[in-house]
């Protein structure tokens, strides 16, 4: 009988994915992952949508290709019209499976595979799909459209209107799905897709400053930022992002330490030029290497520690956790300092 | 209680009555005619009647109920035989017992009853209901509740075929609810078919409507009183239900219609009971006391006037009198706690939230059952912060009295308290939410402690401490915290020792300035305890604007066009009636206006006569002196010429905008001048342009026409031809302080001619001009930022941050202006509320107020800080880097 009373204060975020990361995200650096992105943009139906819609797309083309060196002629655009800048085919259904099937050919046995899906849903009859020219894929053809690349780790986002039932559509083993609402209903015009698309932009979405944007990453910063986006607008948030990567099709809101949503899409990662020169090169002498491995060995107890914190006073956790971290920072100066990037 | 279907025998017993001058008719058309009289309030008709043989009981209860409802006691008492009349006949002795009880003769009206019952009278199951209600507050309370019960199984047997009857049923049941609420349903039933047994009688009608005001439905209520005042407008028992129905509902038209119900009946008891009681909470002790009198005049033990006489001492401070009028309860109720109850929510709204609590206490040991004072018991106690206290109480409460909707939102909200946390300081304790704390807690210990040292230097006085500050993220759990109800018109209110306020978040950005209104709050809370709760409302609400004004320039109301009007047109209270705007408002805002009015009074008090006579003021209050006194004794002059000098005062301190918004301008003036809402409906062509260019040609010292017009042609693109006009509007009223006003204007000039500092400086000043003002000083801070005058930048947002803290760009630029002036104050507060803000990159936000506490040399909380930022992110080079630069800065 108790009433309970709304409150949506502006500017109140979620930060529980945080601590998310500090376990999923510091896995020991991975070989440079081979990444093909294809942003499938739907119709706009008026120039403005038109305009919003392949402008994130061309935004994350931007940003993937110039800040984490994913080669231009692996990221394709699908769109209205060729007509319109920086689409490389018509998003129709034919055009999306002859994609798919290009990446099947193409691309390596363990590629990655991200799918952006970009535009106004829809969702009628129990089944949800993105407007695209001709007729339109729904998220079970869409399950069926992927099947081509076989083992690949496939990620979808899908960040238009109604996305929601995609996650359940599409749920696999490995295979990560985004949709920017949590149902069908949500009809309306979404913003995750450009906060999605603005994670690949900047520092910020790169939360545990590894170097590294995984898709995790993204998810998190672009979920967060579009509910900060409708609190500052004093609007009611009429969309609510989700993620699915365990296969079992029931997508959650925030991934938390000990789940298992989340755990594939944090190593779904975009590494940058900078950072990828270091990775899976070989050692340039043993000193390198022995502090990359003393190095990762501190990692290890750090993660141990941050198990035992709620056995520990936070004076001694701090204690513990500063002595690590100098070690951490002693070593990541030598090898900084090796490398010639200096102390 | 198993319900059954309408008795048709009932019917019978209504159509019976003979009026004497249609004798000729057949029974049920005199019976029609004389009953739609009645209904209708024809009460001359009515009264023609004459005895009708044997009907002559249900013809003497039309009579006596006429002569009753239009206040002719003595007459009434003389159609049921005269006060001392001897073994009445026992079929019109249940009448003449309503009758002698209605005129407070106890002894009669109990002979009465009991010799209905003695005679097993046709009605004498309803003379057993009244001689149990007699007795419900006396020692044989359990006997009477025994009563009570047994007309369960008179229902439940058949014999309840009357509408009397049913509604005898029906107060016996509610009677019963208090130890099973859910008999009320069975009573709504009751009263319901006492009602379809006889459509035209108004008392099941307004029974039904008690019954729904009792269980808090005011709307059902209304319906109900409405259908009898339908029939007859005057019905004073009518009139008096919606009042009170009105009075729940705070709705200040409930004293207009309790002195309807004067107008047929000036000596009604229950509407001089509550025009007493009303008037009281509207500081009107000395009315209120003549109005119970007046009521105690026809009936001595009338418990509502008694509770509400008892009340006009305590609040004066006369124990001995109130004492005296609970020993005339005690001699006859000794079981009523209605009494202590009805004292206790007087109490209230006079402030004094400590007596209630003591109030309450006494009224329970007297009726334990009275769940509903129980529950305000607890809700007073959680005015006093009592918190744990409080919600057992109204737990219980609302156990008792489960369609209470003030214990239930109050539990609703108690349920929310986990998610809060207590910060304590040295004189605070500050219950917020949890997830504010990191960003506003620091900003709300530093206004309270702040506020505190001020007040104590400027009144001499140090309240009892700690206060507890309470904010609320909603709007709603303010308002519910603070009356137990959704939709209160304030956004702080101060109980004493406890302030409850919206916090920040609750509002829009620019609705209100927190910091303002904690300071008034606690203001009041000086006010309260240095006079001992004898402070009268509008000193304490002037006073506390004031205060806001002494702190800062920017606070509290500012003048307005309305409120020169209003001022000027007579519309606003003299001084000396300051509370009549606050309690009983005659048109839309005036309980602002009210505020703003009397915080002028201050000024002008401390003016002439020095802050010594303001608290004079205060202990006078203390000492039980009232007004008029204390402004004989410390301004020289009686209450007339301290209005007459007061308005003196206003007149000349504001002449230039009275002048210039005053009476000859009113908006009637304007609307022919200006033709109207053609020109204000946003058109600016031409025609509407030269409209207001007359207008301004025959005002030009009007200062709406010269803003109007200056706006129209600068919506029109013609800013030079604008600017003359709005610096007009601006010399005629400078302190005009609506983010619309001239320097708005002036401002969009400037900038549009590239005279950024000039476009900023107008914005700086229309910024300082009120203390809601953030997107005033967030457009100037753009300007700042684009002058490259940092200074002037972080001092705008600054002053937008202090209204409005929780957006993340604000806070950020706020942030970056101060580290580039390396000013770690502002740095660290920035960087604080971003993380309080919940940032998604919360590692770089950890970081970033490491190196703004590194800069202000707070080393320890840096250190931790990066610790913080490398939990999150161990690779983080740049926290790694800070992390040894600390060590080695240590």
């Amino acid at each position: 009988m108790r009433r309970a009373l709304a409150a949506l204060g502006p500017g109140r975020l979620t930060c529980a994915a945080a601590a998310l990361l500090t376990t999923l995200g510091l896995a020991t650096p991975a070989a440079a992952q081979e990444i093909w992105v294809v942003n499938v943009v739907g119709l706009g139906g008026d120039p403005e949508y038109t305009d919003r819609f392949t402008g994130w797309a061309n935004e994350l083309e931007d940003h993937l290709t110039t800040r984490w060196g994913v080669p231009s002629d692996r990221v394709i655009t699908l769109g209205e019209s060729t007509s319109i800048a920086g689409v490389d085919a018509e998003s129709r259904r034919e055009t999306i499976e002859q994609t798919i099937a290009r990446l099947a050919d193409e691309s390596a046995a363990n590629a990655r595979v991200l799918f952006v899906l970009i535009g106004h849903g829809s969702y009628r009859n129990d089944e949800a799909s993105l407007n695209i020219p001709g007729r339109d894929l729904t998220a079970a053809e869409w399950n069926v459209a992927l099947e081509p690349l076989g083992e690949r780790m496939v990620a979808v986002v899908n960040v238009a209107s109604s996305s929601g039932p995609f996650a359940e559509a599409l749920a696999a083993t490995g295979r990560t799905v985004i949709t920017a609402t949590r149902s069908g209903q949500e009809r309306n015009e979404t913003q995750f897709g450009r906060y999605f698309a603005e994670a690949f932009g900047g520092d910020a979405a790169d939360l545990d400053k590894d170097g590294r944007l995984s898709l995790l990453e993204a998810f998190v910063y672009a979920r967060s930022e579009t509910a900060r986006y409708y609190a500052e607008e004093g609007l009611l948030a009429t969309e609510h992002a989700q993620i699915d990567d365990d296969g079992d099709g029931e997508a959650i809101d925030v991934p938390v330490q000990g789940g298992t949503d989340g755990a594939v899409a944090a190593t779904f990662r975009f590494t940058s030029p900078t950072a990828a020169a270091g990775v899976g090169a070989p050692p340039a002498d043993s000193t390198t290497a022995r502090l990359e491995a003393e190095i990762a060995e501190i990692e290890a107890d750090l993660a141990i520690l941050r198990g035992r914190r709620d056995e520990m006073t936070q004076e001694d956790y701090d204690a513990e956790l500063e002595s690590l971290l100098v070690d951490l920072a002693l070593k990541n100066r030598e090898l900084r300092g090796r490398a010639g990037g200096g102390a | 209680m198993t319900m059954r279907g309408t008795v048709g025998a009932a019917v019978a017993a209504v159509v019976f009555a003979v009026p004497a001058d249609i004798a000729a008719q057949s029974a049920d058309d005199v019976l029609a005619s004389v009953r739609q009289a009645y209904v209708e309030g024809r009460w001359d008709d009515v009264l023609d009647a004459t005895d009708g043989g044997e009907v002559r009981a249900l013809l003497l209860k039309l009579r006596a109920q006429t002569l009753l409802l239009t206040g002719d006691y003595d007459a009434a008492v003389r159609a049921v035989g005269g006060r001392n009349a001897a073994a009445p006949d026992p079929v019109v002795a249940r009448v003449r017992g309503e009758v002698l009880l209605e005129v407070g003769d106890r002894v009669g009206a109990r002979a009465a009853f009991e010799a209905s019952e003695a005679a097993n009278a046709p009605d004498a199951a309803i003379a057993r209901l009244r001689l149990a209600e007699m007795a419900m507050y006396s020692d044989v309370r359990a006997a009477a509740f025994d009563v009570f019960d047994s007309f369960i199984d008179f229902y439940n047997s058949g014999a309840a075929d009357t509408p009397d009857e049913l509604l005898a049923v029906a107060r016996a049941v509610t009677h019963l609810s208090r130890t099973n609420p859910a008999l009320l349903q069975d009573a709504l039933r009751a009263f319901d078919e006492a009602a379809a047994l006889d459509p035209l009688d108004p008392e099941p009608r307004i029974a039904l409507g008690d019954l729904f005001r009792q269980t808090y439905q005011t709307p059902n209520a209304y319906d109900e009183y409405g259908a009898v005042l339908d029939r007859n407008p005057r019905h004073p028992d009518a009139l008096v239900g919606r009042a009170r129905a009105q009075r729940f509902d705070g709705n200040p038209d409930a004293l207009a219609t309790a002195r309807q119900a004067l107008e047929t009946n000036p000596r009604h008891p229950g509407a001089l009971a509550l025009v007493a009681a009303l008037t009281l909470e509207a500081e009107g002790t000395r009315e209120a006391r003549e109005a119970a009198e007046e009521a105690l005049d026809v009936d001595a033990y009338n418990l509502e006037a008694l509770s509400v006489l008892a009340a006009t001492y305590f609040l004066e401070d006369d124990l001995a009198g109130f004492e005296r009028v609970v020993d005339r309860v005690d001699a006859f109720a000794p079981r009523y706690g209605g009494l202590h109850a009805t004292v206790a929510e007087l109490a209230v709204s006079h402030r004094k939230y400590r007596e209630a609590v003591e109030l309450g206490r006494a009224a329970l040991d007297r009726e334990p059952d009275l769940h509903e004072a129980r529950g305000r018991l607890g809700m007073n106690l959680l005015r006093l912060g009592e918190i744990d206290a409080g919600r057992a109480e109204v737990e219980a409460g609302f156990e008792g009295d489960p369609y209470n909707p003030w214990f239930k939102n109050t539990l609703d909200l108690l349920d929310k308290f986990p998610e809060f946390t207590t910060l304590e300081t040295e004189h605070f304790e500050i219950f917020m939410p949890t997830d504010e704390v990191e960003l506003l807690g620091p900003l709300v210990r530093e206004t309270a402690e702040e506020a505190w040292a001020a007040l104590v230097a400027r009144y001499g006085f140090e309240p009892t401490s700690p206060v507890r500050v309470e904010l609320f993220p909603s709007s709603q759990d303010f308002s519910v915290r603070t009356l137990g109800e959704q939709g209160i018109g304030a956004l702080g209110v101060s109980f004493g020792p406890t302030l409850a306020m919206d916090s920040p978040s609750a509002r829009e950005a620019g609705e209100f300035n927190w910091r303002s209104v904690l300071w008034h709050e606690l203001a009041h809370t000086f006010h309260l305890e240095m006079s001992e709760h004898e402070v009268p409302r509008w000193f304490s609400e002037g006073l506390a604007m004031r205060e806001q004004r002494v702190r800062d320039e920017r606070w509290g109301f500012k003048p307005s066009v309305t409120f020169f009007q209003a001022y000027d047109s007579g519309r606003m209270p003299a001084l000396s009636n300051l509370t009549e705007g606050l309690v009983r408002p005659t048109f839309p805002g005036q309980v602002g206006l009210t505020y703003l009015q009397a915080s002028y009074v201050f000024d002008w008090i401390e003016r002439d006569w020095g802050f010594g006579t303001v608290r004079a003021f205060l202990d006078g209050y203390r000492d039980d002196h009232s007004t008029e006194q204390l402004v004989d004794d410390l301004l020289g002059m009686d209450m007339e010429e301290a209005d007459a000098a007061f308005d003196a005062y206003l007149l000349d301190r504001f002449a230039r905008e009275f002048a210039s918004t005053g009476d000859e301008l009113d908006d009637e003036a304007m609307e022919d001048a200006a033709g109207g809402d053609l020109v204000f409906a946003g058109r600016t062509d031409e025609a509407a342009i030269q409209v207001l260019r007359e207008a301004v040609a025959s005002f030009p010292g009007s200062f709406r026409f010269q803003l109007a017009l200056g706006q129209t042609l600068l919506e029109a693109g013609r800013p030079d031809e604008a600017e003359p006009h709005l610096r007009a509007a601006l010399d005629l009223f400078p302190a005009f302080a609506e983010p619309n006003g001239p320097l708005w204007g002036l401002a969009t000039i400037h900038e549009g001619r590239g005279e950024t500092a000039d476009a900023a400086e107008a914005l700086r000043r229309l910024g300082y001009l009120s203390e809601t003002a953030w997107e005033v000083p967030l457009r100037e801070a753009a300007l700042r930022r684009e002058l490259g005058d940092d200074e002037g930048e972080r001092d705008a947002l600054r002053r937008a941050a202090e209204v409005f803290p929780f957006q993340l760009d604000l806070q950020t630029r706020r942030a970056e202006v101060a580290e580039r002036l390396n000013d770690p104050v502002e740095w660290v507060r920035a960087r604080r509320a971003i993380l309080g803000l919940g940032p998604v990159d919360l590692a770089d936000a950890h970081f970033q107020l490491a190196r703004a506490l590194q800069a202000s040399g707070d080393l320890d909380a840096a250190r931790t800080q990066v610790l913080r930022a490398l939990e999150i992110a161990p690779s983080f080079d740049a926290a790694l880097e800070l992390l040894l630069e600390l060590r080695g800065d240590r």
